[in-house]
């Protein structure tokens, strides 16, 4: 089971996946301050060492840098979460919350005809 | 096995010798000596007591000996069967043997099974009893290390997260230390040695009480506390029957949490440290069970109150120089070594501690008015150290000085015209004028009018402290003392000169105290002011115009009649000078009107933020839709109007204001303010 990340973890995660899933320290500090996050280095190294102990992240030393790798791909991470969701939220029903999203407006008519091509798609 | 016993009994006896000093020297030393000191003392010790070195001719080798050839004495090593010879005489089976011979043959075996058999095997029995108690300490602390993650979890806030790092920086912890709330606590710990962690009992701190608790637990980190913790526990294990070692280990985690305030507080102010202090308090709550491998911010309740006066007296103690108190580690280590090889086990049995933790010692607090308490309730004292002017001579003068203070003073008894006597305790710089009569019958007079003064208060004259005597003969001099006084910043004697001085001479030392900012100075020599003084009315009149509020307020504190104060009052509330009316409604006890000004105050404020796109609601402010993180006011005068943090905000902003005081504009803060104003709470 994939362990779930925090808000913070969550942020960091989102660099290293968009950096293609490794990055080094620099980089994602550089990507913090990017977003405006102006955390501080050890704040950092300490998110960064609880998500290696979730097994989501693993580090290299490349010298004396690291280098951090996604043990978990985000498609991956998004689907057991959401996976966490629906067991969680509607007692394992996936249609609870597609009823969910469509009923608040979350999916719109146009998504909703892709899904239904990619479903057909799939059937065939 | 009983071999390895024998060098730990060696040890352990050796060792307590060494406990049993510095039990002994504790109560004389420890306030000559830094807490530091006092903890790390203990390490030679603990060395002592886990390494079996012992140099060629040791000072205890000698009296090792006689016992290493008298076997059966004690500990002698016995072959089974060869009974007789080995029991006749250890206990009451043997007597009752005499008697009945053929009985003693059949019964002896049973009678002497036990203890024989414990002598035999004594070396596997102290095995043992080492083996469980580690097994123990290791299973108790990895289930509380469990206990915790279950009922806890890593705080995730970034914020705090970086006051932490922050601080960790500022106080030279370099190494990332993480930090876990668990409600599985009731104080906060440090725990773990490579990986260390802070935990907390629960995030709901003020900005101070966590910024004061996390500074207590680094000092732990960057002392490494915690592996001096394993180490003690260690040699607990080892020496797990020796009642002196549990004592030393008692000690040793109290000086660990004295040494480790004495570090946070060494750059604090008096106020810091009594907001220290608060935290201290305020953590204490209810003590739950920790483990004894981990480090707390607060303990039992003795030792509490220990630290809290430990906070607040330690800068007043003189201690020895740096020289000497390493002298004297190395002549302890010195001992240490020389103490090598131990003597007779039966020695291990020694008394418990004589150490009382609290014998009162003297401490000498500087200041004008200082009235403490001290120790329990029957050892309590109080004392104040003034300087008292009886013409032509000044006394500067201490009581109610603990009566052990007999130890470290000379004293002599002063017969008062009333009948009465007082017990005056002396420095050895008095001792010329204790011998001089015309010196002693002022003294007797100051005494006798203090104990009528002081007579009905709770706090009455008993004993006293005389600290220094200086001989005042002609005007002029009073006015070098005061002189000297002031350079030196000596409070107590500048305002007893002060007193003595003409109207015009007094305004001048205010109007330099002013000048130069001396707010203590200053409010020492107002202090010594008639009521009726117009040098009251004419500071304040120069304080208002001028805006320096806190010289106005130590005039309007306690000094300035009633009546004056509504004068200033009706003034400053025309003129619309917020800070003045507080000060003024504070000092009038009018607090209905000082509560209404203040939601006035803010009301107003709201307003004006509001015209600028601010919202305020309970303690959140929002900016553009957004919840802002920092938010700051500031004055043109560098004061803060307002100065706000949410941890869960996201944007940082801070009020333009014209020379005027008008707001004129909001703006984003740029990273270099924002690590300013971090910079500011280092």
């Amino acid at each position: 089971m994939i362990q779930p990340a925090s808000d913070s973890e969550l942020a960091l995660m989102q660099i290293i996946w968009s950096a293609g899933g490794r990055a080094q320290y620099a980089q994602i500090m550089e990507e913090l301050a990017q977003s405006g996050r102006l955390w501080q280095k050890n704040t950092v190294i300490t998110l960064l060492s609880r998500l290696v102990e979730k097994g989501l992240l693993s580090v290299n030393k490349l010298g004396r840098r690291n280098e951090y790798t996604a043990v978990v791909s985000e498609a991956d991470y998004q689907a057991s979460q959401a996976q966490a969701l629906v067991n969680k939220l509607y007692a394992g029903s996936a249609k609870g919350l597609v009823a969910t999203l469509i009923q608040q407006d979350l999916l719109f008519p146009e998504d909703y005809a892709e899904l239904k091509r990619f479903w057909e798609g799939k059937e065939t | 096995m009983n071999g390895v016993f024998r060098t730990v009994l060696s040890m352990s006896l050796s060792g307590s010798l060494l406990v049993l000093l510095l039990l002994l020297l504790r109560p004389l030393l420890r306030h000559r000596l830094s807490q530091r000191w006092w903890y790390y003392v203990w390490l030679i010790v603990i060395a002592r007591l886990l390494l079996p070195l012992t140099p060629p001719a040791s000072l205890m080798g000698a009296l090792f000996s006689p016992t290493e050839v008298s076997p059966p004495a004690v500990f002698g090593e016995m072959t089974p069967g060869h009974t007789v010879p080995a029991w006749s005489g250890m206990d009451s089976g043997a007597i009752i043997s005499a008697e009945d011979d053929t009985a003693t043959l059949n019964t002896a075996p049973s009678h002497i099974a036990l203890p024989k058999l414990l002598r035999q095997n004594i070396g596997l029995a102290w095995l043992m009893g080492s083996l469980l108690l580690l097994l123990r300490r290791a299973t108790e602390y990895q289930s509380f290390r469990r206990f915790l993650r279950a009922a806890g979890r890593p705080v995730d806030n970034p914020a705090l997260l970086d006051r932490l790092a922050l601080l960790g920086e500022s106080m030279g912890v370099r190494r990332p230390v993480e930090l876990w709330e668990s409600a599985a606590i009731s104080t906060p710990l440090l725990l773990g040695i490579s990986r260390p962690c802070i935990v907390l009992p629960h995030l709901n701190l003020s900005e101070e009480d966590f910024r004061y608790t996390v500074c207590h637990e680094l000092v732990h980190c960057r002392r490494r506390d915690v592996i001096t913790k394993w180490l003690g526990q260690l040699t607990l294990c080892v020496h797990w029957f020796n009642p002196l070692i549990w004592q030393m280990i008692r000690e040793m985690d109290r000086s660990c949490e004295l040494s480790c305030d004495e570090a946070v507080t060494a750059s604090l102010s008096a106020a810091e440290c009594r907001a220290y202090g608060d935290t201290l308090l305020r953590a204490a709550g209810q003590a739950g069970r920790v483990p004894a491998a981990s480090l707390t911010l607060s303990e039992s309740g003795k030792l509490l109150k220990e630290r809290l006066d430990a906070i607040m007296n330690n800068r007043n103690t003189v201690k020895m120089s740096s020289a000497m108190s390493l002298l004297l580690a190395l002549l302890l280590t010195a001992g240490a070594i020389t103490a090598g090889a131990s003597t007779d086990p039966r020695g291990t049995a020694a008394p418990d501690s004589p150490a009382d933790p609290n014998a009162p010692a003297m401490n000498l607090p500087m200041g004008n008015v200082p009235v403490v308490i001290k120790g329990d309730a029957d050892t309590a004292f109080r004392y104040t150290q003034e300087v008292y002017n009886q013409s032509p001579w000044f006394f500067e003068l201490c009581w109610n000085v603990n009566e052990k203070a007999g130890g470290y003073y000379p004293s002599r008894i002063v017969p008062l015209s009333s009948g009465d006597e007082i017990t005056v305790y002396y420095d050895e710089i008095c001792s010329n004028v204790m011998e001089n009569p015309e010196a002693l019958d002022a003294l007797a007079t100051l005494l006798e009018s203090l104990q009528k003064e002081s007579k009905d208060t709770e706090y009455p004259l008993k004993r006293a402290l005389l600290l220094s005597v200086r001989r005042i003969d002609t005007h002029s001099s009073y006015s070098e003392l005061a002189e000297q006084a002031y350079q030196e910043g000596s409070i107590s004697t500048f305002s007893t000169t002060f007193a003595s001085l003409s109207e015009n001479e007094q305004r001048a030392y205010l109007n330099r105290c002013y000048d130069d900012g001396h707010i203590s100075l200053f409010a020492a020599a107002v202090f010594r002011l008639p009521k009726s003084s117009p040098l009251i009315n004419e500071f304040a009149q120069k304080s208002y115009e001028d805006q320096y509020i806190s010289f106005f307020s130590v005039l309007v504190n306690g000094y300035m009649d009633p009546k004056t104060a509504e004068t200033w009052l009706n003034r400053a509330e025309q003129d619309h000078r917020a800070s003045f009316c507080s000060v003024l409604y504070k000092a009038l006890g009018r607090d209905e009107e000082l509560e209404a000004m203040e939601a006035e105050l803010d009301r107003q404020l709201a307003e004006e933020y509001q015209a600028h796109g601010i919202t305020i609601d309970g303690k959140n402010y929002y900016y553009q839709g957004q919840l802002v993180h920092i938010f700051m006011d500031k004055q043109p005068n560098k004061s803060f109007y307002r100065l706000d943090m949410n941890p869960l905000g996201t944007i940082n902003i801070k009020l333009l204001r014209g020379e005027d005081g008008q707001i004129q504009g909001v703006d984003y803060m740029t990273e270099a303010e924002v690590t300013e104003l971090f910079g500011d709470n280092k």
